[in-house]
């Protein structure tokens, strides 16, 4: 049987700003209605494309980028749960719209937020081929660490270990 | 004193005779002095003063003159004189002689008294004997006999024998006398080949050596009792002391690799010692041995030889063995054909081989050869080195090159170009195909041998060093000149190799291992269960999204040079399953290398793409789980991980392709896009 409970002060949504060049974290999540993250890829036939992950919440009255927000494209954001980050990206979009309440009369800012995760930047990051030199052939943790060095993001280039000598006179 | 006398022709009987004697001899000078007179005699008559000539020749040398008167009643000298006669070199001499008178009256008359006279012979030193005979021959004395010379005019006295250690008589040289024609010399130095020669001895003097005769002096032979080898590969050797040992100071073995010990010989000399191992010689031939005692003087004589075919220990070899025929007239110097050993400090297999005769070594097919342990799918390079054991630079008819081969990937080939250079094997990488693979070390050129040699193959094998390259990925990429996105990029190499990529929660690029090879993470069922999560929903069927019986690949590549695109295109399809369900086509770009040894990559790819996705298979293609059963799993969930579903008793292998969090205050639902493995 599963109870569900508020998850606030489970999970979090923060916003990374500098003061005096350290590093600060705002939490978001007291003015956010809901949230959606969407990391991975697509099966695409016989592969599997990557898209781009987003995550998407909304603010209540907070936040406008309209009435002096703090939020701005390119800002770094995560999402926490338990302290883990289970999103971390950059915003892309920032939207705001303000439906009138008939009853009250009243208008509430909704800001939405669209953060993206780093493959955006890989699919706007241009590479012109690979040349190999004199080689003829690489392997793929070699190909990797090739293309990291035109990464704009980072990369966790795959291990290679030395070679093992698995028989020797 | 010798009288020859001739009867006058006149007409009353008168005589003239010439009387002649020797009177002496001189032996310095080879001469005999005769003395001679020429003598007329008759009864009758007297006779007026008349002038009448005569003449005489003794031994050559001629006397004439005249006599004013004559009356020879009874008798008259008519001449009369000495001559030195000279005798030939041995002493004799006979000489002729004659004497004339011519009276000149009817009377008397004229006439001729001649004849010959021996002289008595001046006696010289006797000539050489001839060479002795060799009798009996012990340790230090050989007895010998030889033949009366010629005395000459006077009795032998005695004989001289002359010794020594070379034929001109210059060295260890000595003298014995005997009285008679034998005699046993003496006194020798044993161990040395000695010479013999005699001359004699008479009362005029010593004539001179005759020829000579030749003996060996020395110890008797020992016994060679055997020859054989040890486990090291020793030639052990073993003989008898000499009956005789008188003076032995040692023996020389002496080891060869023909019966007439003209070929390959090695001497070794010894002390006192009835057994010695020759080692360091090359197996897989026969060698001959005899034994010979030592003393002062020298070698003695040889034993009787034994033969012995040598084959030496091969040692561990580690599980290497030959491979190729070996034609009947190769010979291996051990029963495997291969000897371990070392080079410097590495361990080392040599390949040492003869011929007998002609023979034809073909390339790579001749060699060694092992099988090792591999792990199916991964990527491993063969290593070695190779360095030469010839005594001089090879020849075309000795291997000299060489190359590695690796479960069928052969490698490029290396050459030995000096007597003991090390050159290393050009590297050979191959994918294993199965749980063992067989590498190989192999004559990369045909080799024609004309004839018996000592040296076919001296080569030894080093270093060798089997690779398991650390990645995960054993297939290799090529370069391109795809321009794109660098998540293109990341896509072109994942695809190629069955590799993953995602952006991580932590906001890093990473990579995954085929979703097959990864463990699995989370168990997610329809039933509680203690190991399991449950979700709430599920998505499941036939997804003919997945389905793939045609695949029309793309591989990226460039030219020879580099610069040029250059792309390779395949179609592979399934038939039967396009019969039984429809065309289901798809295009995939890969970027593989597909070059020695992997050459069967691009195709290989696409076969396993295809056996993957040809038929339509129920699948599980989304869930999705309340959050809230289980937050800390909740945040470790990761794109790519490997899942297991359960659903109807049924596990579904899986493979999370994307996740997608929707949070509210109060809830939190995951939701899983999943990829069948």
């Amino acid at each position: 049987m599963i109870i569900e409970r508020p998850l606030y002060g489970h999970v979090s949504i923060q916003r990374q700003r500098f003061e005096d060049e350290e590093e600060v974290w705002d939490d978001l999540l007291a003015d956010a209605t809901g949230l959606t993250i969407r990391r991975g890829g697509a099966r695409s036939g016989l592969g599997v494309k990557t898209d781009v992950g987003l995550a998407t919440f909304r603010l209540l009255d907070a936040e406008d980028p309209m009435d002096e927000g703090t939020l701005a494209p390119g800002q770094t954001v995560r999402i926490l749960c338990e302290s883990e980050p289970i999103f971390i990206g950059r915003i892309a979009h920032l939207n705001s719209h303000y439906p009138m309440n008939k009853q009250t009369g009243q208008s509430r800012a909704f800001v939405e937020v669209t953060v993206a995760d780093a493959v955006q930047i890989h699919g706007s990051t241009m590479r012109y081929g690979v040349d190999l030199g004199d080689d003829t052939d690489e392997t793929f943790e070699e190909r990797i660490e090739r293309l990291e060095l035109s990464a704009n993001a980072p990369v966790e280039v795959p291990e290679v270990g030395a070679p093992i000598v698995r028989y020797a006179l | 004193m010798a009288s020859f006398s001739v009867q006058m022709d006149g007409v009353r009987d008168y005589t003239l005779t010439l009387n002649v004697t020797q009177v002496s001899q001189n032996a310095g000078a080879n001469t005999s002095t005769v003395s001679w007179s020429l003598v007329a005699a008759g009864t009758w008559g007297s006779f007026g003063n008349y002038s009448t000539p005569w003449s005489a020749n003794i031994g050559g040398q001629a006397y004439s003159g005249s006599i004013p008167s004559f009356n020879p009643n009874p008798s008259q000298t008519i001449a009369s004189g000495s001559t030195v006669i000279t005798h030939d070199a041995n002493g004799f001499r006979t000489i002729s002689v004659s004497g004339h008178w011519n009276s000149s009256h009817s009377n008397i008359g004229k006439g001729t008294a001649s004849g010959s006279l021996t002289l008595t012979r001046i006696p010289k030193a006797p000539l050489a004997p001839g060479a002795p005979s060799v009798g009996t021959v012990t340790p230090s004395t050989v007895a010998l006999s030889w033949s009366a010379p010629d005395n000459r005019g006077s009795a032998i006295t005695g004989y001289t024998v002359q010794y020594a250690t070379n034929s001109g008589f210059t060295t260890g040289t000595g003298t014995q006398n005997f009285s008679g024609t034998s005699g046993t010399v003496t006194g020798l130095n044993p161990g040395q080949q000695h010479w013999f020669r005699v001359r004699a001895t008479n009362g005029v003097g010593t004539g001179p050596y005759g020829a000579s005769s030749t003996t060996f002096v020395g110890l008797p032979a020992p016994t060679f009792d055997s020859l054989g080898q040890d486990g090291d590969g020793g030639l052990v050797a073993a003989w008898s002391a000499p009956s005789v040992a008188t003076g032995l100071t040692g023996y020389r073995l002496q080891v060869a690799t023909d019966a007439a010990f003209a070929t390959n010989v090695v001497n070794v000399d010894l002390g006192n010692v009835l057994t010695h191992t020759v080692t360091d010689l090359a197996g897989g031939r026969i060698y001959y041995a005899r034994v010979a005692a030592r003393t002062s003087g020298g070698v003695n004589a040889y034993s009787s030889s034994r033969s012995h075919m040598l084959v030496l220990s091969a040692g561990n070899l580690d599980g290497w063995t030959r491979v190729g025929m070996k034609p009947e007239d190769i010979s291996y110097y051990t029963a495997e054909g291969i000897r371990r050993g070392t080079v410097g400090t590495s361990q080392a297999l040599y390949l040492e081989s003869l011929a007998t005769g002609a023979a034809t070594l073909d390339a790579d097919t001749f060699g060694i050869q092992r099988t090792v342990a591999v792990t199916n799918g991964k990527a491993y390079r063969l290593k070695a080195s190779i360095t030469g054991a010839y005594p001089s630079d090879p020849t075309s008819t000795q291997g000299k090159t060489y190359r590695l081969v690796a479960d069928s990937e052969v490698g490029d080939t290396a050459e030995l170009t000096t007597a003991t250079e090390t050159v290393d094997l050009p590297e050979v990488e191959f994918v294993a195909s199965g749980s063992t693979a067989t590498i190989q070390v192999l004559l990369a050129e045909e080799l024609e041998v004309l004839g018996a040699q000592s040296e076919v193959e001296k080569v030894a094998i080093h270093s060798i060093e089997l690779l398991e390259l650390a990645t995960d990925f054993p297939t290799r990429l090529r370069g391109t000149v795809y321009e794109s996105s660098l998540s293109n990029h990341f896509d072109l190499a994942c695809n190629s190799v069955g590799a993953s990529w995602y952006v991580a929660k932590d906001g890093v690029t990473r990579f995954r291992l085929p979703g097959a090879a990864l463990p699995v993470s989370a168990v997610f069922s329809d039933e509680a269960a203690p190991e399991a999560v449950s979700y709430v929903d599920i998505t499941a069927g036939f997804d003919t999204r997945s389905t793939v019986n045609r695949i029309e690949a793309t591989n990226y590549g460039v030219n020879e040079t580099g610069d040029l695109e250059q792309n390779d295109e395949l179609v592979v399809e399934d038939l039967d399953s396009q019969n039984a369900y429809g065309v289901y086509r798809s295009t995939v770009a890969l970027n593989l290398y597909d070059g020695a040894p992997y050459t069967d990559s691009f195709t290989n790819r696409l076969d396993e793409m295809l056996e993957a996705h040809k038929e339509p298979r129920p699948i599980v293609s989304v869930i999705r789980w309340n959050a809230q059963e289980d937050l800390e799993m909740a945040a470790a969930l990761e794109v790519g991980q490997r899942i297991m579903v359960r659903y109807r008793d049924a596990d579904y292998d899986c493979q999370i392709v994307s996740i997608q969090h929707d949070i509210t205050p109060t809830r939190w639902m995951v939701g899983l896009n999943l990829l069948q493995l």
